[in-house]
């Protein structure tokens, strides 16, 4: 790791400007050919009389993740990337100063730079078949876009608003946003913001929405949805809309019914009010993620609608919509001031997520959760290492293949599991303040960042939305210090792990308790601190808090009560409660009847402590800890006694006992039965409890008509089959009365007098006759041959029967999310896989097809990833990485990808045929420059390499001749520029008019594939009054831009320039036309204040003048500056006074004809050259370059009538 | 007529009793049958010669001045007919003569009963006895003609089900026979047919508007509208109409909305941006003043 991945929280100075307010306004979507047309303007305030250059940020421009490792294709190892990933991410990362999309400030407008007065960017650009950053979902079918339901949505991995337009993409950069976006009539564009207005654009064809986001909000927070959405407000919160595709209106409303608890719940907990005035949900399809929050928005994938009459998708759909408006709080609204402090907002939307579980669900289920995340993490750290919440600091970096320093380098898996780590630790955070005073910080940050949204730009200010270690805000609120409590939990990775075991010393009267702790396995922790332990004795329940130090491994603890067994009498529990026990079984001389160590999860840890069973018998009876109680059934699985079978029967049965937990007991039980197979006696287990529970009263062998009114038996009933499905005899296979059974569920199966769908519960019972699978008894010897229809047992034949008659069922009568299919899917594919059936892939390929449903494609492409691994089938392997390469859905694309990781098809090492070099050669480019528009995609492949190949050198590629070229290589990569790039970055001088993109840049003139592509790229830079230079790459998606600087003085506004033309179709001469100022600039830059009347003709006018005397055109503008100015001093004198309150106004109106598809002109030619011919003259080339270029576009643009000739800058 | 009756019927019971005297000395002499219009002339004989015998005696008995007619007379009256009467008496005291006993009166037959199904029904307390009885409880009671339907829940249940599983499996078994399948088995494609798997442009769709709802007829609200009816509703205006079109249609459809939106409070109009109308771009005045 270099150094400068460790200078940690950046300084302001890294960006020498910041951004007051900005524009963004997207006039042409066109959904036949995926593409869209439209300009930003940002007020750009610099920081720095000297500035010279404004870098931003926009991925389809000169990107260096376009080729990560450079140079040369056989330095194939993991490392190398990590490094050159890293620096590549560093290099245009905007928080480092840094960006794809240099600008240099003309000479002209150095002067007012050197004022420190604001000046105005604009650039226009337009996107093509985008391959990231936006989402074009075009239906196949005929009929009209609204028919067909064709909408978008922009989409991102963390900061990724670079995809979609020009901005600094940071969430340090907060400003103040318009948006504008004109549709189709039947089109509505949802985005963030309040929606100002809707009005016709000039032609009235189309329409425009105009929003306005007053709070200062990041780049990365902003998104857009465009499409023919169905809106539903919200009964209860008029300012809740709702936005669905077309026919799912009556899903929507009863999916978002409970929307406003959630609102309710969170203004109560934080006592303070939702910070935006508003709030939009759109159920988007092919959705990169479950729900993506944006500010004011969240766009959530439409399978999460439901109807309602389902039941399992309830509590999901809910918890995503609640966690999405916690997201609101503390993810749009106050963002975080650096990715080293990311665990913040993550941390804190998880655990207000988690609240407002156990509000809506319950204790239990809040309680259960957070030992399930809990184990999670561990299970995580254990297998991968340590996650450290905040790098910034930390001592030792984890050996860990990919890089921890950036959002764009770590593997999607660790980012998941990362946030569920941050939302623990935040949720240990309230256990050592107290709830209220977190909340009390909570709510003060938020009461700080409402107070200073509201404020004015002024420099600084707006600082305090963002997100930095909590520490000063508690200590001033609570008067604590959490800063141990930083350094071990967040600067530090890693989990406890304890191992206790204990004796009772009769004669002293206390328990003699050894404490271990292991920390030499990955992802362990060596903890120092409080450590709670719960005895529960006779006499009560006694909590002990021990001190755990560095060497000391014995603690002894009294107890309280005596032995005394003889008198009859209740013992009281925590909660206070007091109850009958039956002490029958335990040690007559101990009265401790159980111990649990850490059970409020205190501290992140694992424990595995030994007691003997009846102890464990007690704590699951008796004890009201749902996650003791899980903790105990795993316990007892270790000791098969009919005396543990009872107290899993009990539990099973106990109406009193938490659902989940019933569940994890007759997991247990299936365990135990198992084990004690020889000596079971009686009906198979849970047969009794089930017919007790589910059977009919007359009857108990037929089961009841399905009532799901009571949910616990719901659940209870899904799981029984498929637990007892999990029997084994002697001979290692299902029990023939278990197969009767489950086949019997399946016939009596009778839903017509539900009120709920039982498609779940089907879905349930298939599985668990697949669960009753095992491997089948080859008769057949010759090799190669398949098994038949002749060799299918009877019981097989059944359940084939069963199968397709479900899976035919569903093409006739599908059923909620075609949870049904699944089911078939993965049964058929269990059936392959012994033996029962020939293995075929066919039947999943037709179903891993675009065109089915998401869960059904998932089920068949886990089986097919499967077949791969059994079979080895070279061609399904290929076919895997074609969808992994080319599929539309991205969420689709990233879910194989982790399927693969987690069930490759060969290991490390291990010979494959499948493990080729041109397997290699194929993920190493996909990696490297593949997916460069979606870096989890990219990190999903790193994810896939590492499992593959590890971090090595690939076994299959040749040894001798990648050795030495590794020798060569890494001597080589001590100069290699890309791991300094900062220092790269300072020389522009030298670089003069071209921009420097990345470190990267020069190498790229050797090989990169930018020269070698057939590129599409298409760039125009317009110079307004000043002049820009840019570089460009290319995508395999087109990206267009012209960028114009303007000083406000110059007033000319994008929208009159740049859509001149249009605009003159419509204004009248003498039109009143508003400037939107920034309201803050009001108090600093009198100048900026002023709303123009506006002189267009005049100004456009001249303009013309000046761009048609062509060459001297730097003496022409000169000029022009100045009148401008001067007219500007005038302007400003008349109005600046005149009003002083933010104009949120719509100006004009934007129009233009829909985008004609910018002719090709053979850009790269020009870009190979680029280099060579710099400074002023190249001005004159492109010119030419650009009537060579005829483009059609010509008659829109206003650059004619406004501008000098744009001209191709290459 | 009470008397002309009363004589035609004695004429009609002398008669009879001729006829019955005359069908005796028929048998007697042998006969076993006879036709009526035989049987009708000897009884005509009969009478025409006891009418003479009569008739005779009377006017003897008038002639020995007395008003009753002795045997004498008959005896006389019979000679002078000539007839013998020397064996009438031995003929009279015979006993071998048949006699016909006239038929016994058959039993008064009572009025036939009106046939009585079940139980009559009482009068409920509200109704005074002596209004008619409830007529018999089949008159208004319906029974099912058909067979005692199964009431054994086992049964029924199995039935149930296996009926079901029956539909199911011949209705996608026709389906698969009529169409495209896929199969599990390359030996026997006809094995266990699966009806082929087809891509849909708009899978979301069906999977999130089930069907397979039978039971849950209580959704009667959630039901989804077909797409065909949703297409008119929100049928976007026409691409390029005068300036005044499509504000009214959009308002119209924003309308529909708007009403869906206030199902719950249609009191209280909704304030949210995105129902309200679009506006008119500004400075359209001067544009349209100088267009049209």
């Amino acid at each position: 790791m270099s150094k400068s991945k460790k200078d940690g929280r950046l300084s302001d100075a890294a960006r020498p400007f910041r951004i007051a307010h900005q524009t963004l306004c997207i006039t042409g979507f066109n959904f036949e050919t995926e593409s869209m047309v439209g300009y930003v303007e940002m007020q750009v305030h610099p920081l720095r009389p000297d500035l010279k250059k404004v870098k931003f940020n926009s991925k389809h421009y000169n990107d260096p993740t376009l080729e990560i490792c450079q140079e040369d294709g056989k330095q194939r190892n993991l490392d190398f990337f990590e490094n050159c990933h890293y620096s590549a991410m560093t290099a245009v990362d905007s928080d480092h100063g840094n960006g794809e999309l240099a600008v240099k400030l003309p000479a002209e407008a150095l002067a007012i730079v050197q004022e420190m007065k604001m000046i105005r960017i604009c650039i226009e650009f337009s996107l093509e078949q985008p391959r990231g950053g936006v989402k074009f979902v075009v239906p196949d079918l005929d009929g009209t876009m609204l028919d067909r339901g064709a909408h978008l949505f922009t989409y991102g991995h963390e900061n990724s608003s670079r995809l979609w337009f020009p901005c600094v993409d940071s969430y340090t950069e907060l400003c103040t946003w318009k948006l504008e976006f004109s549709v189709d009539m039947y089109m509505t564009a949802v985005s963030c913001g309040d929606l100002i207005e809707t009005v016709y654009t000039a032609d009235l064809r189309k329409k425009t929405y105009h929003y306005y986001l007053s709070a200062p909000t990041a780049a990365p927070n902003i998104a857009l949805a465009v499409g023919p959405f169905e809106v539903f407000v919200d009964p209860y919160m008029h300012e809740v809309t709702h936005f669905c595709l077309p026919h799912l209106l009556p899903l929507l409303k009863q999916t978002t019914s409970q929307l406003h608890e959630a609102f309710e719940f969170y203004e109560e907990l934080l006592s303070c009010r939702y910070p935006y005035t508003c709030y939009k949900q759109v159920f988007v399809d092919m959705a990169f993620d479950e729900a993506m929050p944006y500010a004011t928005l969240t766009l959530f994938s439409t399978n999460l609608l439901h109807t309602k009459n389902i039941i399992d998708q309830i509590p999901i759909t809910r918890q995503h919509m609640a966690n999405g408006i916690a997201a609101q709080f503390f993810k749009c609204f106050i963002s975080m001031n650096s990715w080293y402090d990311c665990w913040l907002p993550k941390g804190i939307t998880g655990y207000l997520g988690g609240l407002y579980r156990r509000k809506a669900f319950g204790n239990n289920e809040y309680r259960h959760w957070v030992g399930q995340e809990l184990e999670a993490v561990r299970a995580y750290e254990n297998e991968v290492g340590p996650i450290v919440l905040d790098p910034s600091v930390s001592k030792e970096t984890p050996a860990l293949y990919f890089s921890i320093y950036h959002p764009h380098t770590i593997s999607p898996r660790y980012a998941d599991i990362y946030a569920r780590k941050a939302a623990l630790i935040i949720r240990m955070l309230e256990l050592r303040l107290g709830r209220e005073l977190l909340l009390q910080v909570l709510n003060k940050l938020l009461a700080v960042a409402t107070q200073v949204a509201q404020q004015k730009f002024y420099l600084g200010t707006w600082y305090n939305m963002l997100l930095s270690t909590p520490a000063k805000a508690i200590s001033t609120v609570t008067g604590k210090d959490i800063q141990p409590f930083i350094q071990e939990w967040v600067q530090q990775g890693g989990h406890a792990r304890f191992f206790g075991q204990f004796v009772f010393n009769r004669k002293r009267n206390i328990i003699e308790l050894e404490l271990k702790q292991e920390w030499t396995t990955k992802g362990a922790l060596r903890y120092v601190g409080p450590l709670t332990v719960v005895l529960q004795e006779l006499d009560g329940t006694f909590n002990h808090t021990f001190k755990i130090e560095e060497n000391k491994t014995k603690f002894e603890i009294t107890c309280h009560s005596k032995s005394r067994r003889h008198k009859k009498k209740k013992i009281p529990l925590c909660t206070g409660e007091e109850i009958d026990m039956d002490l029958g079984d335990t040690d007559a001389d101990s009265p401790v009847l159980w111990m649990r160590i850490d059970p409020e999860m205190f501290i992140l840890r694992s424990v595995q402590l030994e007691q003997p069973d009846f102890m464990w018998q007690y704590l699951l009876r008796y004890e009201r800890c749902v996650v003791s109680q899980c903790q105990a059934i795993t316990a007892l699985t270790n000791y098969p006694t009919p005396k543990t079978r009872l107290a899993l029967t009990d539990t099973i049965e106990s109406d009193q006992c938490f659902y989940r937990v019933r569940i994890a007991a007759a997991e247990g039980l299936v365990k135990v039965a198992n084990s004690m197979v020889g000596s079971w006696a009686g009906p198979p287990a849970m047969m009794t409890i089930f017919r007790k529970l589910f059977g009919s009263h007359s009857c108990p062998t037929i089961v009841r008509q399905n009532h799901f009114n009571n949910f616990q038996h719901y659940f209870l009933q899904k799981a029984i089959p498929g637990l007892m499905a999990g029997l084994r005899t002697v001979h290692g296979i299902c029990p023939p009365d278990v197969h009767g059974f489950i086949l019997d569920l399946f016939k009596y199966n009778d839903n017509s007098k539900n009120k709920y769908s039982d498609n779940y519960y089907r879905a349930a019972l298939i599985d668990a006759v697949a669960e009753t699978i095992t491997p089948a008894v080859t008769m057949v010897t010759v090799t190669g041959m398949c098994p038949s229809t002749d060799s299918l047992t009877p019981d097989t034949s059944l359940i084939l029967e069963e199968l397709t008659r479900y899976l035919n069922l569903e093409k006739l009568l599908p059923c909620y999310r075609l949870v049904i299919t699944v089911s078939c899917l993965k049964a058929i594919r269990k059936l392959q896989k012994f033996g029962h059936l020939p293995s075929d892939a066919a039947i999943f390929r037709s179903y891993a097809e675009q065109g089915n449903f998401l869960d059904v494609r998932l089920a068949a492409l886990e089986a097919l990833v499967d077949f791969t691994k059994v079979e080895g089938s070279f061609e399904i392997w290929q076919w895997l990485l074609e969808v992994i390469e080319e599929d539309p859905e991205p969420y689709i694309r990233h879910c194989l990808i982790q399927m693969i990781c987690k069930n490759p098809p060969f290991q490390r090492k291990e010979d494959s045929s499948l493990s080729t070099p041109a397997l290699v050669e194929k993920l190493w480019k996909l990696m490297n420059s593949g997916f460069s528009h979606d870096s989890r995609l990219r990190c999903d492949i790193a994810d896939l390499y590492f499992t593959l190949y590890g971090r090595t050198r690939p076994a299959c590629l040749p040894i001798p001749e990648s050795m030495m070229v590794l020798n060569l290589k890494e001597k080589r990569t001590k100069f290699n520029p890309c791991v300094m790039p900062d220092d790269f970055m300072e020389d522009d001088e030298d670089e003069d008019l071209n921009i420097s993109v990345g470190s990267n840049e020069h190498k790229r003139r050797a090989d990169s594939p930018l020269h070698s592509d057939p590129s599409e790229f298409n760039m125009r830079s317009s110079l307004d009054q000043n002049m820009t230079v840019s570089n460009a790459s290319q995508d395999d998606s087109q990206f267009k831009f012209k960028i114009r600087i303007n000083s406000p003085e110059m007033k000319s506004e994008p929208s009159k320039t740049s859509f001149a033309n249009e605009f003159a179709r419509f204004t009248s001469k003498d039109s009143l036309v508003l400037d939107q100022n920034p309201p803050a600039s009001l108090l600093d830059h009198p100048l900026d204040t002023s709303i123009h009347k506006r002189q267009e003709d005049d100004f456009v006018a001249r303009l013309s003048e000046d761009s048609s005397v062509g060459s001297p055109v730097l003496i022409q503008e000169e000029t022009v500056i100045e009148t401008v100015v001067e007219s500007m001093d005038y302007d400003s004198q008349m109005y600046a006074s005149a009003d002083n309150t933010p104009q949120v106004m719509t100006p004009s109106v934007h129009s233009s004809a829909p985008p004609t598809p910018l002719a090709e002109d053979g850009v790269h030619k020009a870009h190979k050259a680029k280099k060579k011919k710099k400074k002023n003259k190249h001005k004159k080339r492109h010119k030419h370059d650009k009537e060579r270029g005829d483009r059609p576009r010509d008659a829109l643009d206003s650059d004619s009538l406004a501008s000098p000739p744009d001209f191709e800058v290459i | 007529m009470a008397s002309a009756s009363e004589h035609l019927t004695t004429e009609a019971v002398c008669r009879r009793a001729m006829k019955v005297a005359v069908s005796l000395m028929c048998t007697e002499a042998g006969f076993a049958l006879a036709e009526d219009a035989a049987l009708e002339t000897l009884i005509e004989m009969v009478i025409s010669f006891l009418t003479e015998l009569g008739r005779s005696s009377r006017a003897l008995s008038e002639l020995s001045c007395r008003t009753e007619v002795m045997p004498g007379d008959v005896a006389l009256a019979l000679i002078e007919m000539g007839q013998r009467i020397d064996e009438l008496v031995s003929y009279a005291k015979s006993t071998k003569h048949n006699v016909f006993i006239p038929p016994g009166h058959a039993p008064q037959q009572p009025p036939p009963r009106i046939l009585q199904v079940g139980e009559k029904k009482g009068h409920p307390t509200h109704i005074p006895d002596y209004l008619p009885s409830f007529p018999d409880p089949h008159t208004y009671i319906t029974t099912s003609t058909h067979k005692a339907p199964m009431t054994e829940y086992k049964l029924v249940r199995e039935k149930a089900a296996s009926q079901k599983r029956d539909v199911e499996r011949a209705l996608t078994r026709f389906i698969a026979k009529t169409g495209e399948t896929e199969s599990l088995f390359q030996d026997d494609p006809y094995a266990f047919p699966l009806i082929a798997n087809r891509p849909k442009p708009l899978p979301y769709l069906e999977s999130l508007l089930p069907k397979d709802e039978e039971g849950t007829a209580q959704d009667e609200e959630a039901r989804i509208p077909g797409p065909g009816e949703r297409t008119a509703a929100t049928q976007a205006p026409p691409p390029s109409p005068p300036p005044d079109t499509p504000t009214k249609a959009e308002n119209k459809s924003l309308n529909d909305s708007k009403t869906e939106a206030n199902e719950t409070e249609s009191e209280n109009p909704i304030d949210n941006p995105y129902l309200r109308a679009i506006t008119m771009p500004k400075l359209k005045g001067v544009n349209r003043k100088a267009k049209w």
